[in-house]
């Protein structure tokens, strides 16, 4: 990958400030709180990469982002499988040809585990099946969505996205249950556990997405659990250093880093699922 | 055939489930632990049960303790309507009635139906669901009976 050289002073303060203000704010509107409701701290991890703001890169676009208009009622990602070499990913969309839309994005499996082998080291049960990592370093960079949660823009790599689904039929509650579980949905594939992705987000901002309302399902790889959103933004192709990535001591596993570009937050798949299965009572 | 019928049979049985309402959503109890479904009638209040008591009924005769349904669901409480009903019911060996808010049906179950769902439940009452189906095009909450309550609280209800 080609490594950009240092900017000037004043370009190197604006991104500085720049990203300190995105981190503030991004800590303003994550702040864990102390709920009975809200999901426990995991180990962090160690393997996380780190970058200088200097080093940040602009994000580019692989293509004109869908218009919303477009977005068909529900997108599936095809497993990525090789670890070792660049394969060509493409979003399928299973309904009818006028609203189909096909991104296509390059990306390359073969990143060491930044995952959550150190996590589940405890009692953390496995997860039945762990997405394979991705190269954040592979020159293409990696396809991401952005959508958005009670005001907060989150992006999501599109290797790692099961599908987006329009929210149809309803979610049938279950009583008894966290209140960042919005309950079971019936997709086409079967039943997912829904997630108010701002209670468990968020906690601290008392937002409910049952109260608020959402829009769409973003499923969690091929996993049963699928985020709850009011907004799909748009794609974006990111790159290692377009992303400021989440230091060591931080207390939200479901944070992958800080897009600054797109000021938004990029979320870490595995993280979310393993913390996620921690929840889980058996 | 008909031994290869049986077998199936054996191994993927149909069940039959009472469907009953509650805020909105359907559950479903074992046909097999349902004795009775009656109108709802005046409950007697007694001093001292615990919260999830409403009460005693008379039943041709017999005392039978009625359990708080929404109560035990964690699920707001609700007035009663002519649609409301209580469902005499039988687990760990006693005789109950339990509130509902109506009585739909009764549906058939194939077990390979009946899915379990991930459990992120902080509460207790979390453990009362068994599974979920989807039938009817809704979502079926399938209640086991038998852990509604503690055997603590079975034996306080025994004793009431």
């Amino acid at each position: 990958m080609s490594e950009r050289k240092p900017e000037t002073g004043d370009d190197n303060q604006v991104d500085v400030v720049l990203q300190d203000y995105l981190n503030d704010l991004l800590v303003a509107a994550t702040a864990q709180p102390a709920s009975a409701d809200s999901p426990p701290t995991v180990t962090e991890l160690k393997t996380r990469p780190e970058t200088s703001p200097k080093d940040a890169r602009p994000v580019t676009y692989a293509e004109e982002p869908p218009p919303l208009s477009t977005l068909p009622r529900t997108l599936t990602v095809p497993d990525v499988e090789t670890p070792q070499e660049d394969i060509a990913t493409e979003v399928k969309t299973e309904t009818p040809a006028e609203t189909v839309t096909a991104f296509q994005t390059e990306t390359v499996v073969d990143e060491p585990a930044l995952t959550v082998k150190e996590q589940t080291e405890t009692e953390t049960p496995p997860l039945a099946v762990q997405p394979a990592p991705l190269n954040w370093r592979s020159v293409q960079g990696i396809e991401c969505l952005i959508f958005k949660v009670a005001g907060l823009k989150l992006a999501i790599p599109l290797p790692l996205l099961g599908g987006v689904h329009n929210v149809a039929d309803k979610v049938t509650p279950l009583f008894g249950q966290a209140a960042w579980s919005l309950g079971v949905w019936q997709g086409e594939d079967g039943k997912m556990t829904i997630i108010d992705s701002a209670k468990l987000i968020m906690p601290e901002r008392n937002v409910s997405l049952a109260d608020d309302g959402y829009s769409f399902f973003i499923q969690l790889d091929r996993s049963p659990w699928a985020l709850a959103c009011q907004e799909i933004c748009d794609t974006v192709t990111l790159v290692y250093d377009s992303i400021k990535w989440r230091g060591e001591t931080s207390k939200r596993p479901w944070l992958a880093g800080t897009v600054i570009s797109e000021m938004c937050a990029l979320v870490d798949v595995n993280g979310l699922m393993t913390l996620l299965e921690q929840n889980v009572r058996r | 055939m008909s031994a290869i019928a049986g077998n199936k049979a054996a191994e993927d049985p149909v069940l039959q489930w009472v469907t009953f309402r509650l805020e909105n959503e359907s559950y479903g109890i074992n046909v097999m632990q349902v004795q009775e479904v009656l109108r709802y009638s005046e409950i007697a209040p007694v001093p001292g049960a615990p919260p999830y008591v409403l009460g005693i009924i008379n039943l041709r005769g017999n005392v039978v303790t009625v359990i708080d349904t929404r109560l035990r669901f964690g699920l707001p409480t609700a007035d009663t309507t002519d649609q409301t009903r209580i469902v005499i019911i039988e687990a760990e060996n006693q005789v109950v009635g339990i509130l509902v808010d109506a009585v739909a049906e009764v549906v058939y179950l194939r077990q390979s139906e009946i899915e379990t769902t991930p459990n992120v439940g902080n509460e207790e009452s979390a453990k009362f669901i068994q599974g979920v189906c989807h039938k009817n095009d809704e979502l079926l909450i399938l209640v086991d009976l038998e852990k509604l309550m503690t055997d603590e609280e079975w034996t306080e209800i025994q004793g009431l």
